[in-house]
């Protein structure tokens, strides 16, 4: 039962999103003349369309899935929080912290179904989700000097640090959830996401909390991913274990690089890292002049499987690509179109992420 | 304070790095994940050269490797052999559009293309070397870039700024190996600079994969220390590795050069044969030879008691030099049978060289060969002819003339030649030459040149010989000044000129008596036996019968006492025998009697004992 939770949550988000290829055409033509980066307010019309298409009364919907999760509910407060939305930001926190926040761990219920009699059904937490909402809080507190913002993010990061970071022969580790992921639950060993390791937000989380060595868990990460270059095109997998003391793509999961993996490259541009190298392997996914990919890679053959659905994606390689070779944005990117909820949010996060590590690409 | 921390960091990596790589060489059978090490270190081919290692025999000229490399290339044959099954069944699909993306890094374009070949071959599988190994190739060549640079600091500084972000993070293992022997190559090459060494070779031992073909330097370094602290035998082996593993032929021919500077010519014959056994530089070999045969004849051409050149490598060389005209050879040639009094030969040699090419060395030998050989006359056209060609032969000219013209019984020079070697002492301003011409004018009584010449050498430089002859010229003048002035500047300083102080009582009578002939002319004694003894003695003395002159002088000084004159006499055929000590203790005697020019004149030449080889100043 508690292995099946777990399963569940790995399969809904690689099972996620549909292809929009028709939003995706014609990317790879180069930058007009004339034009100079992003408009001045490309950020606020970008979330007042994701607010209207994406949110109700502080709740965040996964069109695709057609539920709620506790990722969404984080990455919507933190676009709203760059956005300086503050009533908005309030009202998905409320709600965030009512709905989800129902368990004694202090951890969010990962998944609200509207569907479902008691809407949640899963008191287990999915730990990016509690990452990214309180990064999103921190994040409030320090632009609004909200002390109300910053005690819910220490006490969001404590939790986690209690029962989602552990101890283990590869080092200090991020577990995906409360349960569902040691290594009693699985042959092949303690399994891991390598996009659970949100490292923009570990640089926030020293300072709240002491009792956790978040360098050291980010430590573990980097090495983590620099082992994890798995088949002919030297890719992480969704879904790692650790059993044999040197990562492999997880057993219970299809050996594939994915929908969870495709937010590395984000994470890794944006956190201070100094180490733009280690976004080699992800850079060439996205062909920008053949507008070619990024696809889902089956890892064994390093074959070509359906591409990514939606220019997010994209947005997000291209981002890599402006960390790893000052590479610079390609113009179509830089308006947020409407796409599905997935993809939206991850290509406004790769424009923040570059207005705050990378201006020069934009 | 991290900077500190790095290198310590570092060093201790660097130890788990070696060790890990030495476990490597030692286990063959397991996993190599550091392929890439060996293939890109090329260092790996030969075994570094063991300093530790006892001495082979000095018959063999085995290389100085031994199991190391055979099993290393053993080893990687299996390694190949075992990936053929799965190539083979690749054999047949076209990988090159695959390879070509992945150059490019256009991971998109390899996941289609991959996805096409297995459609049409489902069997196939993707080599799985399309990308680098999973470092981190752009940090690690900003690295390198730093490395060649020997910007060694700034590795430092940025490893620490990766690992601060990224704790498990890892240098490269290869940059790291190879940061650890720049920085003890460093080291090495300071103590080297530093004539340390002890320091060198404690380096070198402690780091015995620093002694490989990728750092010849280093090993030139260390051989150089080893003969210093006088290990020979050590040093030969060293650039026999070199010589025998080294693949870069300049490398080798340097070596060769290298030891020939440092080690006795048989050890370098002796490298030049294991040398030889490389055929690809032949000729640069040839070379070499020559410039060991050269060293050969330089040596004994400086020290005639050196080995002597074989004779038939001598007599190659002469053959190639003729053939070739090769100048400074044959002047070379020429200093060697010089050395070794061969007059006609280094003659000859010099002849060949001056005929070549106009070496000033090559007249310089010829005519000092010239002079050698009794040729006195051609030694002096010679030297004349090429004066200007080199200070020395100028000098070299005057010595001639000086040594012929200040002969107690000189010929008289005949005007132009006299004229020409005036010029050339003036224009050369030599002391030896002026103070001759002094001495040659003062016999001919021709005092006012005579004081003239002694004038002109004491104001170049003074010296007890030209200092006398001016005191001298200057009483026969009559010249009291310049006589009381010469006197009191050098009398102190040269006992010969302080005695002078006696003439200066000047009686006419003695200056009378000393006029004329210094060979005195008067009979005395009383019988006419006696004055025909005296009388027989001058003319055997004049005639250059010397020892014929002093038994008449003894039949003589047998029945009558022996005045100053024939005293003089005596002692000047004493001279002429070489019997130079007895003609000093002559003029010495005839000094205390009565000192005169003739007997001061005497003492000078007895004292000096000029003999016609005498050269220089």
């Amino acid at each position: 039962m508690v292995r099946r939770t777990g399963m569940a949550l790995a399969m809904l988000i690689a099972a996620a999103v549909l292809p929009l290829g028709a939003n995706a055409a014609s990317l790879g033509s180069e930058r007009a003349q004339g034009t100079g980066g992003l408009s001045a307010n490309w950020l606020e019309t970008a979330w007042s369309a994701y607010k209207k298409r994406f949110v109700r009364a502080g709740r965040v919907i996964d069109d695709v899935n057609r539920i709620s999760h506790s990722e969404g509910q984080g990455y919507a407060m933190l676009i709203a929080v760059k956005a300086g939305d503050r009533a908005a930001f309030e009202e998905i926190w409320q709600w965030t912290k009512r709905e989800l926040y129902i368990d004694p761990s202090g951890l969010a219920a990962w998944k609200w179904d509207d569907s479902a009699a008691s809407k949640v059904t899963d008191k287990n937490n999915a730990s990016d989700g509690d990452i990214l909402i309180a990064w999103a809080l921190a994040e409030a507190a320090e632009r609004w000097g909200s002390l109300q913002h910053r005690e819910a993010a220490r006490d969001i990061v404590r939790a986690v640090g209690k029962q989602n970071i552990a101890s283990s022969p590869v080092g200090t580790i991020l577990m995906p959830g409360r349960i569902g992921f040691s290594p009693e639950d699985h042959p092949d060993g303690q399994i891991l996401n390598l996009s659970y390791w949100v490292f923009p937000a570990f640089e926030r989380f020293a300072a709240l909390d002491s009792d956790t060595d978040w360098a050291d868990v980010q430590a573990t990460g980097l090495k983590l991913l620099r082992e994890s270059r798995f088949g002919p095109l030297r890719l992480p997998a969704d879904w790692i274990s650790i059993g044999s003391g040197r990562p492999a793509p997880a057993e219970s999961f299809p050996a594939k690089f994915s929908y969870n993996a495709i937010r590395i490259p984000l994470y890794l541009t944006w956190a201070k890292l100094n180490q733009p190298e280690l976004l080699r392997p992800f850079v060439g996914l996205w062909n920008n002049e053949l507008n070619l990919g990024p696809f889902e890679v089956d890892l064994s053959s390093g074959s070509a499987q359906q591409p990514f659905g939606g220019i997010g994606f994209k947005a997000v390689i291209a981002s890599a690509k402006c960390a790893l070779h000052k590479q610079r944005l390609n113009e179509p990117l830089l308006k947020v179109e409407t796409d599905s909820y997935y993809a939206t949010t991850l290509h406004i996060l790769s424009l923040v992420a570059l207005q705050e590590r990378y201006p020069e690409c934009l | 304070m991290s900077l500190k921390f790095m290198s310590l960091l570092l060093g201790c990596m660097s130890t788990t790095a070696l060790m890990a790589a030495a476990a490597h060489a030692a286990d063959s059978s397991g996993p190599r994940p550091g392929l890439l090490l060996s293939q890109v270190d090329g260092a790996a081919q030969s075994a570094p050269f063991d300093l530790k290692a006892p001495l082979q025999s000095k018959a063999g000229t085995k290389p100085a490797s031994t199991g190391g490399p055979p099993l290393m290339s053993a080893d990687r044959q299996t390694a190949s052999s075992t990936a053929r099954p799965i190539r083979d069944l690749n054999a047949k699909v076209d990988e090159s559009a695959l390879r070509f993306y992945a150059s490019q890094n256009d991971s998109a374009r390899v996941a289609m293309e991959i996805k096409r070949i297995k459609v049409l071959n489902p069997a196939w599988e993707p080599p799985s070397d399309l990308f680098d190994e999973a470092g981190d190739p752009a940090v690690e060549q900003k690295l390198w870039d730093l490395f060649s640079e020997g910007r060694y600091d700034e590795i430092r500084v940025a490893v620490e700024n990766i690992r601060h972000a990224d704790p498990n993070w890892r240098p490269p293992e290869k940059l790291v190996r190879e940061f650890d022997r720049a920085q003890v190559r460093a080291q090495l090459i300071a103590a080297s600079d530093a004539k340390d060494a002890h320091g060198v070779l404690a380096i070198a031992e402690s780091q015995p994969d620093m002694l490989v073909c990728t750092d010849v330097d280093s090993m030139w370094r260390v051989a150089e220390a080893l003969i210093q602290t006088t290990q020979e035998d050590k040093a030969q082996e060293l650039y026999r590795y070199i010589l025998t593993q080294c693949p870069n032929p300049s490398e080798r021919l340097a070596t060769v050069q290298k030891a020939m500077e440092l080690l006795p010519v048989q050890a370098v014959r002796t490298l030049m044969t294991a040398a030889r056994h490389r055929s690809d530089n032949g000729s640069v070999l040839e070379a070499v030879q020559l410039d060991l045969l050269r060293r050969q004849i330089g040596a004994v051409a400086s020290d005639a008691s050196a080995t002597p050149v074989p004779p038939a490598d001598l007599k190659i060389f002469e053959t190639l030099v003729k053939q070739k005209r090769m100048s400074n050879d044959a002047a070379l040639l020429g200093w060697q049978y010089y050395a070794l009094k061969s007059w006609p030969l280094a003659a000859e040699w010099f002849k060949l060289a001056m005929d070549w090419d106009k070496l000033p060395k090559a007249a310089e030998g010829y005519a000092l060969a010239l002079r050698q050989q009794g040729q006195i006359a051609e030694a002096e056209a010679v030297a004349y002819e090429w004066r200007n060609a080199s200070p020395l032969i100028a000098k070299l000219f005057v010595e001639i003339v000086a040594t012929a013209i200040t002969q107690a019984n000189p010929t008289s020079l005949e005007e132009a030649r006299l004229a020409r070697v005036e010029d050339v002492v003036s224009a050369t301003r030599s002391v030896n030459g002026s103070q001759a011409l002094g001495w040659y004018y003062y016999n001919k009584t021709n005092f006012p040149k005579s004081r003239q010449w002694f004038a002109s050498s004491v104001g170049w430089e003074a010296t007890e010989t030209n200092t006398l002859g001016l005191a001298l010229a200057a009483h026969r003048m009559n010249d009291n000044a310049l006589f009381r002035k010469t006197v009191s500047d050098y009398g102190k300083q040269y006992a010969s000129v302080g005695a002078l102080v006696a003439y200066d009582k000047p009686t006419t009578k003695s200056a009378k008596s000393a006029k004329g002939s210094r060979v005195a002319t008067r009979g005395g004694g009383g019988s006419p036996q006696a004055g025909q003894l005296a009388n027989a003695a001058v003319e055997q003395f004049k005639n250059g019968q010397y020892r014929e002159a002093l038994a008449t002088l003894d039949k003589r000084a047998a029945a009558t006492r022996e005045d100053q004159g024939l005293g003089v006499i005596r002692g000047w055929a004493l001279y002429h025998l070489n019997q130079y000590d007895k003609a000093r203790e002559k003029f010495a005697e005839l000094d205390k009697q009565q000192s005169t020019r003739d007997t001061q004149y005497g003492l000078y030449y007895s004292g000096a004992k000029l003999d016609p080889l005498h050269r220089g100043d």
